[in-house]
């Protein structure tokens, strides 16, 4: 199974990690907990998983600007997702991922919210100015 | 490509330093994204990433970097609320270790520059776009309210890329700062029969989660909305969804008539809305909450107008003992309500006016307090997150609480 998407911010050579999958979309500010990196919102359908290390993979951004510097604050206390890859384009998480040099990817197709599994590997790299993403 | 200028390059090459550097680089990634052919000056931002409470120990570190490596904003920039009032943080039981905290990024912010404002709603006083005029908001509330309400141009900016704006007084030309961008694609048509103020900021709460953030709604009302209606609706739309431009049709600078809210163009839905809709929130999302230990007023911070509102629906009577009832507004307003003769009525009813804060961005949690009700549908949709939880929130309207918590 295999996804293309643009690429809001690089990286180098291939990433792999477990995924972590949502339908819904994402505030940082109030959705996630800046020091543990875990969904707080009731309304979530990963409420309690930890965004930490993961390729978390989400509909798009919501609510709150100061959620890019909550994306900070998770780069700062190693709690960042490994890659951030959303169907919609949120200019609030897209600074924050660039601003904090977290790999990020934008604009996949919605599919990619029920064809791919949270804690299902991933593998991301670039190919072509696009981005790909694979389940392995 | 996006073109710069000579001195654009001198910026994003690191004549100017690392900071004014790493902000043109975040500023061109951004207009890249999007498509944007150049940039464009600005003068005013407004930035949001002030509370402690919501930016924690991050915040400082970077702000502390800024500072000590002499970064000075380019832009006059004001600050969203801070996380206590500062004068009387101890009467709002705010823990001291968080009023040193918050102390600390206040003076970092204003060391770089910007100017204490510390209110949500700038737009009213402290730094006011004009109409037409390009400018960097963050706060997603006052980013909805100078696109649709005033007619100013803005992204909705994240708080770093505000920053980055400030800095290097420059944005992407992209957007909804360009005439083809803000015409409206969807239309609301809303039967606001007996539409109290909060009912507006449930439909917004209502909505915001059904449009895309790229939608534009077009609204329609049965009945002429005030410019609080509007505002609670607009902070409401900007916090379940991420909506940062409305029209309203007669009302809104950009919509004198339907065709010009749509820019000629055909709307690709239109939905109808009643109170049914705006009542299927509240089971939704909120609690129901016999008597609360505190009701807070002022989100977004409260105009003169709306404290004014509250003075009459008082007739004289005072608030109960065991509730705390707080009005949260700007310092720009509380000056002009302590010059009002409603203000003493206010003030003898037991209600407390703060400034520099508000009841989404101070630590409620560490206060006591477990039953809320408020007026305001962007405090009741953050505060039960913030809390985890363990604080309830009903929205009501404000004539409703003044009735019920009054004797």
């Amino acid at each position: 199974m295999r996804f293309y998407g643009k690429i809001i911010n690089g990286w180098e050579g291939v990433l792999r990690g477990s995924a972590l999958v949502s339908k819904k979309r994402i505030s940082f500010l109030g959705d996630v907990d800046p020091k543990t990196g875990r969904i707080r919102a009731n309304d979530s359908d990963i409420t309690g998983e930890e965004i930490g290390g993961k390729v978390l993979i989400f509909k798009g951004g919501r609510g709150s600007t100061v959620g890019a510097m909550v994306i900070y604050a998770l780069k700062k206390n190693n709690k960042a997702p490994l890659a951030i890859i959303t169907v919609e384009t949120d200019p609030v998480v897209v600074s924050g991922a660039i601003f904090s040099n977290i790999p990020a990817i934008s604009e996949v197709s919605e599919n990619i919210l029920s064809k791919i599994k949270s804690n299902q590997e991933v593998r991301i790299y670039p190919r072509k100015k696009l981005a790909v993403i694979e389940v392995i | 490509m996006l073109d710069i200028t000579r001195e654009e390059e001198r910026m994003l090459s690191g004549d100017y330093g690392e900071w004014t550097a790493r902000a043109m680089r975040l500023i061109i990634k951004l207009g890249e994204l999007n498509a944007a052919d150049r940039l464009v000056e600005i003068s005013r931002v407004h930035l949001s990433g002030v509370s402690y409470k919501t930016v924690g120990d991050a915040a400082i570190e970077l702000l502390r970097d800024m500072v000590s490596d002499g970064v000075k904003l380019k832009a006059y920039t004001t600050l969203n609320p801070a996380g206590m009032d500062f004068s009387r943080w101890k009467i709002m039981r705010v823990p001291e270790e968080f009023a040193m905290k918050q102390k600390e990024i206040v003076d970092l912010y204003q060391a770089l520059g910007a100017k204490p404002t510390l209110t949500c709603a700038p737009y009213l006083y402290e730094n006011k776009p004009d109409r037409g005029e390009i400018v960097a908001f963050a706060e997603s509330s006052a980013v909805i309210y100078a696109n649709s309400i005033i007619g100013a141009r803005t992204n909705r900016h994240g708080s770093i890329d505000a920053l980055a704006a400030a800095i290097a007084g420059r944005v992407p030309l992209m957007g909804l700062l360009l005439k083809e961008n803000r015409f409206g694609n969807i239309v609301i048509d809303v039967n606001n029969e007996k539409f109290e103020q909060s009912d507006y900021g449930l439909l917004g709460l209502f909505l915001g989660d059904k449009l895309a953030p790229t939608d534009i709604p077009v609204f329609i009302f049965k009945h002429t909305p005030t410019i609080w209606d509007l505002r609670s609706l607009g902070a409401a739309l900007a916090a379940s969804g991420a909506i940062a431009m409305f029209h309203t049709v007669g009302i809104t600078p950009e919509a004198k008539t339907m065709n010009e809210a749509l820019g000629g163009g055909c709307p690709k839905e239109k939905i109808i809305v009643d109170m049914r809709d705006v009542r299927s929130v509240i089971d939704k999302y909120f609690s129901s909450i016999e008597e609360p230990d505190a009701v807070f007023i002022g989100c977004p911070h409260a105009s003169l107008d709306e404290i004014r509102k509250i003075g009459k629906l008082l007739h004289g009577k005072r608030i109960k003992n065991n509730i705390d009832f707080w009005v949260f507004t700007s310092r720009t307003v509380f000056n002009l309500i302590r010059s009002d003769p409603i203000y003493d009525i206010i003030k003898r009813a037991g209600i407390k006016i703060f400034t520099d804060t508000c009841m989404v961005v101070t630590p409620i949690e560490e206060m006591g307090i477990r039953y809320v009700w408020t007026d305001g549908s962007k405090a009741a949709w953050y505060i039960p997150k913030f809390a985890e939880r363990k604080i309830k929130v009903e929205v009501k309207s404000i004539k409703e609480i003044v009735n019920k918590v009054t004797e």
